[in-house]
């Protein structure tokens, strides 16, 4: 049975649950910042540039959801297309090893396919293996002769607050 | 640029891109991303010296958006000018201005003189991630799984 659907408004609260407890999986408890109030208005917003997909929980067990994909759209210049980042994928400790995380990747790659868009895209943590594994399993590539640079904080207040030449 | 730029990596037949479909996509309602250009001066052959192409994107963790930034580039010809700094700290700019968090972007392991440059301009390495992808023949397998 397929128990992919888009998020509700109902589901805010449980998806922000789960973005914590990925945090906590990947060694930093204390990275989110986000509130239940602020993914509400960013997904359900006037102007919502995210999206999200969730794996549904079986009646009975107090649980709306089991898992949730996080994504939006990027744009490559080399495709002149755009394609599907995914920011977080995750699914519940105890609905682990159900087939979960990959109806909620085939869900995308069935969306990136009817849309036309040339890929799906993601960052995983080095140390992952498992998750390693299960990308590998289903096509995905390493891209391994890129490195992600990021200027963030104080180096990029002070770049950007300098005066313009 | 955009092909002199895939070329620089040796992939310049991996541009698929036209200029009918960038002004289709950077021009059309609702557009998902940006360009900024450095111009030529007047007595040059080019209008544009350089550009950068970046799209918002979202980080769960800051609950926010930031800058992803597809491509810098400038034409060999301009180099050393400083028209590189310049695209980048207009980027910086307008993620202080416009509440963006961080700008992030990928740099090709070989490309010693872009991660020279942008160590220095206070950027780093997010070395304990790994980017992966799914596209062509494998995404079409899993998009027919559904």
């Amino acid at each position: 049975m397929n128990r992919i659907r888009e998020a509700v408004p109902e589901d805010v609260t449980e998806i922000v649950e789960l973005i914590v407890e990925l945090a906590v999986y990947e060694r930093e408890p204390d990275a989110v910042k986000l509130t239940p109030e602020r993914l509400y208005e960013q997904l359900f917003g006037a102007y919502p540039a995210i999206y999200a997909d969730v794996a549904t929980a079986p009646e009975g067990g107090g649980r709306r959801i089991d898992g949730f994909a996080l994504w939006f759209l990027n744009y490559s210049t080399w495709e002149g297309e755009h394609g599907i980042y995914l920011e977080d994928l995750y699914v519940r400790q105890e609905a682990r090893g159900t087939g979960l995380g990959k109806q909620l990747l085939l869900h995308l790659a069935h969306i990136a396919n009817t849309r036309g868009y040339k890929r799906v895209e993601w960052s995983v943590l080095k140390w992952n293996t498992p998750s390693i594994e299960f990308y590998r399993s289903l096509g995905a590539v390493a891209m391994d002769d890129w490195d992600t640079m990021r200027l963030a904080g104080d180096a990029l207040m002070r770049f950007g607050s300098a005066a313009r030449e | 640029m955009i092909l002199a730029l895939a070329d620089h990596h040796d992939e310049a037949d991996s541009v698929k891109n036209t200029p009918e479909r960038l002004r289709q996509n950077l021009f059309s309602e609702r557009p998902h991303f940006s360009v900024h250009v450095v111009e030529a001066p007047a007595d040059s052959d080019f209008r544009l010296n350089g550009f950068s192409l970046w799209f918002p994107a979202y980080s769960t963790w800051e609950g926010g958006r930031m800058i992803h930034m597809e491509d810098l580039y400038v034409r060999p010809e301009s180099r050393g000018t400083g028209a590189g700094k310049a695209l980048l700290s207009n980027l910086a700019r307008i993620a202080v201005s416009d509440g963006y968090l961080r700008i992030e972007w990928m740099v090709a392991k070989t490309n010693e003189p872009g991660i020279r440059f942008y160590l220095a301009q206070g950027a780093r390495a997010m070395s304990e991630w790994e980017s992966y992808q799914v596209d062509g023949d494998a995404l079409r397998a899993l998009a027919a799984q559904q």
